[in-house]
């Protein structure tokens, strides 16, 4: 396959035809197949997907993080030019942290209740960098301040159970740029907070990517979530990419017939009308029809279906893979079609 | 907290009150008539029989029996044996530093053998030495400590001469000879003792190195070691604390069998010498003993728990 | 004749072991509903609100600790049992957790016909009515003789609701069914009950957080917040925006997918301390997080009362947030 080219600017993280496997009773599974993209710095990537998609394996392999008996086994993930697959344990230790910072799903359980806040922050801030105790102590505060947090000063000294998830997930992020890494992976970051804290997770995201320049990778299945925040979409099907995309793009005349089903089955509360469904079930892992692994579920399929279709570039930074699109050519979604001024005023405010 | 702690410590008393009461009613109860066994050597008439019990104080009610006997023992004192007439408070402040002692070697070296090995058999699941640790744990844990003990008397005096002795000497004695004296039947407590310790810990630890907070440890670039023997280990150790808290306390009481095959003076082989005897007052005050070891273990658990776990410490 | 009507129930329940007031958690507080026979009722709200436990009184598996439950005019009695409630009632609950519902070691057909036993089926019979249940709710009858870890998430959400099928409910309390489905079948389940809902005289009463949702299912909303219901929407349709500055915020705050309407709106981010149900605020409950609170608000608590036609709001300053939000977001931003 092709280097792909870099969407804007100079890419910070690209990753090429990435593969991370598990074994399983019958063979290996493939959950991450052959997986490029690019990060530019101050962008924020959404890689979407149903669960078995392979979008947190993939977002777990850029860390090094694959559990065994899970390991890459091809491909090249390029820091600042530098090969992470290449790295010893020591080198990618100083990369984790430093240059790429991770927040996950669970923040509750993503702390270790036996120490402090304080404690857990000052050990990340003193991982990478030589400094005291004290100014340990200042960093963490300003970081804390930054979130959001009340009084950080004094509750430091508290235990994680005694902060809410959502507070947990603000210093989650202040933790996580404490050593001002370059990119962020952020695994579902808001899948377990109410909506309305959802809401002031999503806010600081963006300012860390549009204040602090960070790239962000957002691993999420909230379609509402891509639409608010992301720059472009990646998204994922059984272990492999389907379709990129600017996030505008992606929305408004998506290329792949599952990431059209998506979009066209998100409830509309303005008709009430039965919803557009994707039928059937994503395919296992270890029994995957050849050729297009959508073909069973897809409205448009051909005889050409049963070949393997590549990735391949349309036009505008969108990629494809599927041998209709690549054809004939894209549906427009519902969405084009629709008045979305009115639906912006019925959301209550509409914008400044 | 502390609110918490003093409850239990009040708890604990409590327990302790209701103990005495069961064992001293046990202990009088248990079949056997003392007057007459003791009588029987010089032969049991009536007369004498009445004569001894009336000597002993055992034909006032039991509750006053109890009550007397309660008013000198929170004061150390546990009357004398009804078989040697030595002093039962005496004997037993004797040899119960003797149980203890081995107790405590024992727990430690299990914990020192244990949590180690548990430890790399999170770490390395299905490696070699992880499934043969696990085969030994089960033949460990499931030879009798009598055959053990026989086995390690048998082996320590043909090999292992300078771990063997078959008399006990205080540590304030000897410290040396006294190690001699305990090494081996710590050895072979600790054993079986250390194969639930690793299979307690090895389970925990694997639960707490899936947990979500070792994937942020390792995010923020920690050396895993560090992250093994510090956050996951942390983790881990609550049950395993609870596991040797109770396999202490147990063990005070439980060195019957070891205490005879090496011929230690300790308070093991004490009971089982008067139950023979049928020598209901050293009974009654070694069980007493025993429990209260067994409720202090439960008692120092209790407190160590919400140092490792500050999530106890805001119940309530 | 309503199919159920709450009167001013509340659901208390006291933790740990002194009996303080801290100890009390508010689950439900002063509720008072109706639910009119072929209606849907959607119940939005987020975490600790109430929802679930609402959805357990109505359904008879909770009993309130005050108030009364009103079902087809009859009083529920106080003294069954909880479950003989929801029985004699022929109210069922569907769960998020499907594989829960199912038991994992009898094959789907077994749990799908559990609740037909007591109906004096014969074998035969009861096996022909399962393969039809599967039907309905779109499984291929093979799954009978499968066992509930061979099937898919929405899969078993299928099974699911086919087990609540069985005995004819009048009443299904759907709480969070399709939250933890995947994308691609979420819009699949919703159809499929309302699909089912064209075929069988059954209610729902659709609880979620997911907004977007409850606005799909449902003929009526409630809004609840803290134990409480904060707005009644008698009418789910667009017609009407909701009222309440806490339902505002909470359709605010849900991004909607379309980038186009993302990127021209502002969202309204909600600062104030959360409380919870063991720790109530005075006044209005949502008064710490609300973006126009007055100080009235934390002194007096709003009654539920009807603010226009089909729409019941509990807040002092209904139908004026748009006109205070601005005002004080403005005063905000200067220096």
């Amino acid at each position: 396959m092709a280097v792909l080219a870099p969407a804007s600017g100079p890419s910070v993280l690209s990753v090429r035809n990435l593969v991370t496997v598990y074994p399983g009773r019958d063979g290996e599974v493939v959950a991450v197949d052959d997986v490029s993209f690019e990060l530019s710095p101050g962008e924020v990537l959404g890689i979407v997907g149903d669960s078995g998609s392979g979008k947190t394996t993939l977002a777990r392999s850029l860390l090094g993080l694959v559990s065994t008996p899970g390991r890459i086994i091809g491909g090249e993930i390029e820091l600042h030019g530098r090969d992470l697959l290449k790295l010893s344990h020591k080198e990618m230790r100083q990369v984790r942290g430093r240059e790429i910072g991770m927040i996950f799903q669970n923040p509750i359980r993503s702390f270790h209740p036996g120490f402090t806040i304080g404690w857990q922050l000052i050990e990340a801030a003193t991982q990478h960098a030589n400094i005291s105790r004290r100014e340990a102590t200042e960093k963490i505060v300003e970081a804390l301040t930054w979130v959001g947090m009340p009084e950080p000063a004094e509750r430091i000294n508290d235990y994680p159970h005694q902060f809410s998830g959502g507070m947990l997930q603000r210093v989650m992020i202040a933790m996580s740029l404490l050593n001002e890494p370059a990119v962020l992976i952020a695994d579902e970051p808001t899948t377990a907070l109410d909506v309305t804290i959802q809401a002031q997770i999503l806010e600081l995201i963006e300012r860390l990517a549009v204040d602090r320049g960070m790239g962000v990778v957002l691993v999420t299945h909230n379609l509402g979530m891509v639409a608010s925040l992301c720059d472009r979409v990646i998204v994922m099907y059984v272990g492999q990419i389907v379709e990129e995309a600017p996030v505008e793009t992606v929305f408004r005349t998506p290329a792949h017939p599952y990431a059209r089903g998506l979009l066209d089955s998100q409830p509309d509360r303005s008709t009430g009308k039965r919803l557009t469904e994707v039928r059937g079930a994503s395919p296992q892992m270890t029994e995957l029809p050849s050729g297009c692994r959508f073909q069973n579920r897809c409205d448009y399929v051909e005889e050409k279906c049963t070949e393997p279709p590549a990735l391949a570039d349309l036009s505008h930074g969108q990629k494809v893979r599927c041998w209709i699109s690549q054809r004939h050519g894209l549906l427009p979604t519902r969405l084009a079609d629709s008045d979305h001024r009115d639906r912006a005023e019925s959301t209550g405010l509409s914008g400044k | 907290m502390i609110l918490l702690l003093g409850r239990r410590l009040l708890e604990a008393v409590g327990v302790l009150f209701v103990l005495s009461v069961l064992i001293y009613t046990i202990g009088t109860l248990v079949p056997g008539d003392i007057a007459q066994q003791m009588t029987g050597i010089e032969g049991a008439t009536p007369e004498r029989m009445a004569e001894f019990r009336e000597r002993l104080g055992l034909d006032r009610p039991l509750l006053v029996r109890y009550a007397d006997w309660l008013g000198d023992a929170v004061r150390g004192d546990f009357g004398v044996s009804l078989f040697s007439e030595r002093d039962i408070g005496a004997d037993i402040r004797a040899q119960f530093p003797v149980s203890f002692e081995i107790a405590v070697v024992s727990v430690m070296l299990a914990v020192i053998i244990g949590i180690p090995l548990g430890v790399y058999g999170a770490v390395h699941t299905g490696s070699i030495l992880d499934r043969l640790l696990r085969g030994l744990s089960l033949i460990f844990f499931s030879v009798p400590t009598f055959v053990s003990g026989v086995l390690f008397v048998w082996f320590g005096s043909m090999f292992l001469k300078p771990f063997y002795t078959s008399y006990y000497i205080p540590f304030t004695e000897d410290p040396l000879a006294n190690l001699r004296a305990i090494s081996l039947p710590c050895l072979a407590i600790a054993l079986p003792a250390s194969a639930s310790i690793i299979q307690m810990t090895r389970s925990t630890m694997i639960s707490s190195l899936q947990e979500p907070f070792i994937d942020t440890a390792r995010v923020k670039g920690v050396r895993e070691t560090r992250v093994r023997y510090l956050h996951a280990l942390r983790d881990a150790l609550g049950p395993v604390v609870t596991l040797i808290g109770l396999m202490f306390g147990a063990l005070v009481g439980g060195l019957i069998i070891v205490e005879q095959i090496f011929n230690l003076p300790g308070l093991g082989r004490g009971v089982l010498v008067a139950i023979g005897q049928r020598d209901f007052p050293y009974v009654i005050a070694a069980s007493l003993a025993i429990a209260t070891v067994y409720i202090a273990a439960n008692l120092v658990v209790d407190f160590l728990y919400p140092i490792l776990d500050p999530r106890q410490r805001d119940q309530e | 004749m309503s199919l159920v009507e709450l009167d001013r129930v509340s659901v208390h329940f006291s933790r740990g072991q002194r009996r303080t007031r801290s100890d009390t958690v508010h689950a439900l507080d002063d509720v008072t509903l109706t639910i009119n026979p072929g209606e849907v009722l959607g119940i939005v709200g987020e975490s600790g609100c109430g929802k679930t436990t609402l959805g357990r009184v109505i359904v008879g598996l909770e009993r309130p600790t005050s108030g009364e439950v009103v079902v087809r005019g009859v009083k529920r009695s106080r003294n069954q049992r909880p479950g003989a409630n929801a029985r004699n009632d022929g109210f069922q609950m569907v769960y998020q957790d499907a594989a829960g519902s199912l038991n994992p070691w009898k094959r789907i057909g077994w749990s799908i016909g559990e609740p037909l036993q007591n109906e004096g089926l014969g074998k035969a019979e009861r096996r022909r009515r399962v393969t039809e249940l599967l039907d309905q709710v779109g499984l291929p009858g093979q799954m009978i003789d499968r066992y509930p870890g061979e099937l898919s998430g929405g899969q078993q959400q299928r099974a699911a609701i086919a087990r609540a099928l069985a005995s004819k409910p009048r009443l299904i309390v759907l709480d969070e069914a399709v939250s933890s489905l995947d994308m691609s079948t979420q819009a699949q389940v919703l159809n499929l009950l309302k699909d089912l809902a064209d075929q069988h005289p059954v209610n729902y009463v659709f609880i979620s957080h997911d907004i977007a949702a409850v606005d799909f299912m449902s003929d009526r909303i409630a809004v609840m917040y803290l134990g409480k219901i904060v707005e009644l929407q008698n009418s789910a349709k667009d017609t009407h925006p909701l009222v309440h500055p806490y339902s505002i915020t909470l359709r605010s705050a849900v991004p909607v997918p379309d980038p186009a309407v993302e990127k021209g709106r502002s969202r309204i981010v909600l600062t104030g301390p959360v409380a919870s149900a063991s720790d109530l605020p005075s006044g209005c409950r949502f008064h710490t997080r609300c973006p126009i609170a007055q100080p009235i608000c934390s002194e007096e608590e709003p009654e539920l009362t009807e603010h226009q036609l089909d729409t019941s709001v509990a807040c002092h300053f209904a139908g004026e947030f748009e006109h205070l939000y601005r005002r004080s977001s403005n005063s905000n931003t200067q220096p």
